[in-house]
């Protein structure tokens, strides 16, 4: 939708996304304690993107790069983007015929003609198709 | 509970009183139904319809609010903005309009996030 916003998902950003959509690799889970006492996991992290951190053998948080958090950002307003897009073209298309645009008093006028003239079919959608 | 006829007419009303916008009456009706198939409670089919009014009076006032559409539908503007004006509630409702000066031509406007395949279901072909 956006023009910029076609460029901004680089080869990089879906790289980083695929990592963390890949699931967890061996060696992902750090305990709680670690994380104050050594550094070693943030070599782990360099390598791995996205890693579990373990508290009495539950998983109580996610640890994410900031580049890898910031390329799920960007990947999550690229694809809002694409859901926009099909949204806008389904409506343009559906209404792609409409020629008549009106304001005011005619507009209400016609439009509650409109209204209860498919009264039936509408209330239908309305009260029974959830 | 469903949103009333009453209710649903004082609605087109509301729409159709604000001045300088231009919009098909039967896209209309269609709009104000989809805002009532989704927001079914009537406090809250009011606060849309209400936010939405708001949202149309701020674009005749300020014009070029929102985003561009590219491509093939260029002219045409998207505006998001919230249906409940609470804090962090995301801009779920949109108006998609074209400027032609004298007025503004509403395309359409309602929850962004609908089944694609709605209008066809709305009207039964």
């Amino acid at each position: 939708m956006k023009e910029k916003g076609l460029n901004k998902m680089t080869l990089q950003t879906i790289a980083e996304v695929e990592k963390i959509r890949h699931g967890f690799e061996m060696g992902s889970q750090v305990g709680v304690t670690s994380l104050g006492r050594s550094t070693k996991w943030r070599e782990d992290l360099e390598r791995l993107a996205a890693m579990q951190i373990v508290d009495r053998n539950q998983t109580t948080a996610i640890l994410l790069k900031p580049e890898s958090f910031q390329a799920l950002m960007t990947y999550l307003d690229q694809v809002d983007e694409k859901l926009e897009q099909a949204q806008v073209e389904a409506l343009f298309d559906h209404r792609r015929d409409t020629t008549e645009f009106l304001s005011g008093e005619e507009l209400a006028t016609k439009a509650k003609e409109s209204f209860r003239a498919r009264k039936q079919q509408l209330r239908g959608f309305l009260d029974g198709d959830k | 509970m469903a949103i009333s006829d009453i209710l649903i007419e004082e609605a087109i009303d509301i729409i159709a009183d604000i001045q300088g916008i231009k919009m098909n009456q039967d896209e209309l009706v269609d709009d104000v139904i989809l805002v009532a198939f989704v927001f079914d409670e009537e406090s809250k089919f009011k606060l849309a319809i209400n936010q939405i009014t708001n949202s149309i009076h701020q674009i005749i006032s300020q014009r070029n609010v929102g985003q561009a559409l590219v491509n093939n539908y260029e002219g045409w503007m998207s505006f998001h903005f919230q249906s409940q004006r609470v804090n962090g509630h995301p801009a779920d409702l949109r108006v998609v309009y074209q400027d032609i000066i004298t007025a503004i031509r509403v395309r359409g406007f309602g929850h962004r996030h609908l089944p694609t395949n709605i209008y066809t279901r709305l009207n039964g072909r």
